[in-house]
This record gives C-alpha cells, sequence and structure tokens, in this order.
C-alpha cells in the first residue's frame, strides 16, 4: 500500500516536471506510453491551471507611479563604479593574440604619457602622499555625493591594470553628455602609482616639448636656435 | 542574434566600466519581476517596493564581485530574496505563511465589496474565486515551496536556474514544485469540484 502512494506519488512528480519540460527522454517517453487516468488528467489540468492564474492580471502586482523616480533620487548618491581588471580583461578578450603584444607595447607608452600627464597635473599633491599614508592594497574611495568615483581593484599597479586604470581615466576626462558632472568630480589615484610617474617623467609631452627649446647633445640647434 | 542573457551581461560590464545609466535600464527590466518575488514575502505593496528597492541598490554595490558565471537575474533573485527575508527579520516577522485573512477572503469572496450588487457572468465570478484561492494557498505555503513555485510559474525560470537561486540540488526544487502544486491544487478542490481527492 505504502509503496503504491510513493509510486503514485512519483508519477504525479513526474506529471508536474513534465508540465515544466524538465523530464529526462526516459521518463518523458515512459509516461507518453501510458495513457493518463482520469485522476492524472485531472491533476495535469489543475496544474496548468495554477500557473495560468498565477500569471493572470487577477494577482498581478502593481507598482506605485513614482517607483521609478524615487529609486533613481536614491541611485543618484551612489558611486560610478570602475573595475578596472574586469575592464582590462574584457579588452584581452576582444583582440586577437598576435596583436596583443604590439597592443602592449603601445599602451605602456600611453599610459606612461598619461601618467605623466597625472603628475604634472597634480604634482604639488605627490609630494604630499608617502607611501606611510596609505596601505598598498588601499582602495580610493569616494563616498556619498553624486559624481563621485569609486576604483574597485586589488591589484593596480599590473600593466594590464594601470592601462584600464589610464584609459579609464581619459575615458571619464573626454567631451560627453555627462562631461560637466565628471569634470567637477575629484581625480582619485592609486598612491603606488607614485614612483612609477617619478620614474617615467620623461616621457611626459611637456617635458620633451621644453626639450625641443634646449640645446641638443649633439650640437643641433632646437627650433628656437635656428 | 544576442540572447537576453547576453544582453545583461553586457550592461553589467557597462556598469562595470562606471555606466550608471546602464543599471537603470537593468532596474527597469527586473523592478515588476523582482517585485513579483518580493510581494509574495512582503505582503505591504510600499513595504515591497522598499525591500525592491534595497535589492537593487544591494547588487549594484555588490557588482564589483558579479563574475558572470551565473545569469545576472538568478543573482539578482537571490538577492531580493535574501533581502525581502533580512527585512522581515529586522520587522520581527517571519516569512508570511497562512493568514486567517486570507482563508477567509477566498472562502468568502462572493461577499467581497464591489461585488455583491455587480451582474457579473458566472465564470467571471468563478475565475476571481479561483485567483482568490491561488492566492490565499500561495500565502499559506511555505517559504521555501513558494520561492519555488513563483521563480517557475511566474519568473520562468528553468529547474537549473532555480538551483542557482536557491542554492539547492536540482532533484530539490523538482520536489518543491510538485508540492507547491500538490497543496495548491488541493485548496482548489471544493472550488473546482474535481476527483483529486480520489487519488490515494
Amino acid at each position: 500500500m505504502a509503496n503504491k502512494m510513493n509510486d503514485d506519488i512519483s508519477k504525479y512528480e513526474n506529471l508536474s516536471a513534465m508540465q515544466d519540460g524538465e523530464t529526462s527522454d526516459a521518463e518523458l517517453q515512459q509516461m507518453l506510453k501510458q495513457s493518463l487516468s482520469v485522476h492524472e488528467k485531472d491533476a495535469w489540468d489543475t496544474y496548468h491551471l495554477i500557473g495560468d492564474v498565477l500569471r493572470s492580471d487577477d494577482l498581478a502586482v502593481k507598482m506605485s507611479s513614482d517607483f521609478s523616480q524615487r529609486f533613481a533620487d536614491r541611485f543618484a548618491s551612489e558611486p560610478v563604479l570602475l573595475i578596472p581588471e574586469i575592464h582590462a580583461k574584457n579588452q584581452e578578450k576582444q583582440r586577437p593574440k598576435d596583436k596583443r603584444q604590439f597592443f602592449r607595447s603601445y599602451m605602456a607608452v600611453a599610459s606612461a604619457t598619461a601618467a605623466a600627464v597625472f603628475a604634472f597635473a597634480f604634482g604639488p599633491q605627490i609630494s604630499h602622499f608617502g607611501r606611510d599614508t596609505f596601505s598598498s592594497q588601499q582602495i580610493s574611495k569616494a563616498e556619498g555625493a553624486a559624481g563621485q568615483v569609486q576604483l574597485v581593484s586589488a591589484s593596480i599597479g599590473s600593466e594590464s591594470g594601470e592601462v584600464a586604470l589610464a584609459d579609464e581615466t581619459s575615458r571619464l576626462s573626454a567631451s560627453t553628455p555627462d562631461s560637466e558632472a565628471q569634470n567637477q568630480m575629484d581625480m582619485l589615484r592609486d598612491p603606488r602609482i607614485d614612483s612609477y610617474l617619478i620614474a617615467h617623467q620623461r616621457f611626459s609631452p611637456a617635458i620633451s616639448n621644453a626639450a625641443q627649446y634646449g640645446s641638443r647633445p649633439n650640437g643641433n640647434k632646437s627650433a628656437t636656435e635656428k | 542574434m544576442t540572447t537576453e542573457r547576453e544582453i545583461d551581461q553586457i550592461l553589467v560590464e557597462r556598469v562595470q566600466r562606471g555606466d550608471k545609466k546602464a543599471f537603470e535600464l537593468l532596474v527597469s527590466k527586473y523592478q515588476r519581476k523582482l517585485m513579483r518575488l518580493v510581494s509574495r514575502l512582503v505582503y505591504d505593496q510600499a513595504e515591497a517596493e522598499d525591500v525592491v528597492q534595497e535589492a537593487f541598490i544591494k547588487a549594484y554595490r555588490a557588482l564589483p564581485n558579479f563574475r558572470g558565471d551565473a545569469a545576472f537575474y538568478t543573482w539578482l533573485y537571490r538577492i531580493g530574496i535574501n533581502t525581502a527575508k533580512n527585512y522581515l527579520v529586522t520587522q520581527g516577522r517571519r516569512a508570511p505563511t497562512s493568514t486567517e485573512s486570507d482563508v477567509e477572503e477566498a472562502e468568502t469572496f462572493s461577499d467581497a465589496d464591489g461585488l455583491r450588487d455587480i451582474n457579473t457572468p458566472e465564470s467571471l465570478l468563478a475565475s476571481k474565486q479561483i485567483a482568490a484561492t491561488v492566492n490565499a494557498a500561495m500565502s499559506a505555503l511555505p517559504e521555501e515551496l513558494r520561492n519555488a513555485i513563483t521563480l517557475r510559474e511566474i519568473e520562468g525560470l528553468s529547474y537549473d536556474e532555480i538551483a542557482e537561486v536557491m542554492l539547492c540540488p536540482i532533484g530539490t526544487v523538482r520536489s518543491r514544485i510538485f508540492r507547491a502544486r500538490e497543496a495548491i491544487a488541493e485548496r482548489l478542490r471544493p472550488v473546482l469540484g474535481t476527483t483529486l481527492d480520489n487519488r490515494w
């Protein structure tokens, strides 16, 4: 008696799964071979009725007309997310293998140039921040006000991380419909970049431009001296 | 052709690169679906909307940890359910089961305001009564069964996806959905007048 009941329960459970398209091929074939009893047909009909009712307008969920506006107001205070590692990984996936080496070299130079721009734009600030001010895993985080940026990364400092950071920085500073808001946000950077900036100052366009107006080691005159 | 899941992933990656508007698109897409799910745990509409908003904010803050191994919506639904549960705990409430008012609503639906004097077709009244019965039966279900059948019938998730949301084996999902259907069917018997109760 108990076995029969268990078999029946299993049969109805299979019916339920069959409704959802979640039976194995073997189970499906077995069930289709047998014609449904009256009770099984009732169960099949009722299970479908339950689904139809749950999806019907009678039980439709209503939302207040100002839900979107209320959420927008609340969401405005959340910082913008920047995840350079993920961005760099996505960029890696999109490029063919044989161009990656060239791309890395090119972006290394471009990132060094951008980093040098940082150094000259925020040079006085660099001296105020030392290694003992931030831990090596410090994440600069702006909280609260709209338009601020949250950098999220545990490994900025690898080449791909710096590339993505530089890329993101230049993207953010480019003219966009939201550039007014973005221009008002504080520029954040990882303090581990300081030693890199100082080591690569010579790649700065400001320095290279200034060097054109100085004397050249091989005796060639600069443009202004001609 | 880009699948819906791929579109979600594209939007998620845009959010992770600093595009907040991409997240607003995801909110518009899933707000009603999440509301349907949450409203089965938090009955008050205003409170349910607050929970939904809180769930979206939590999802946004957790996006740096989202790697795309699971579909965005299964991940979001999990956050939604957990947020609703936490809300109920902080309110000193458990997830709702049966209430006297729910049972009464189903059994005395013909006395509901606005219907007594309305000359509605019998079939329309019957469908309203069935809807009220199903609604009451859903409220009476244990939380795990209610979540499972909601994710299946209303959100249209596969058993695999439901297992991801509920963090349980697929066999458990299959069993919960079946038991939920059986429990609701049992309440429908008097309304439908079927012979389901003579099965065993």
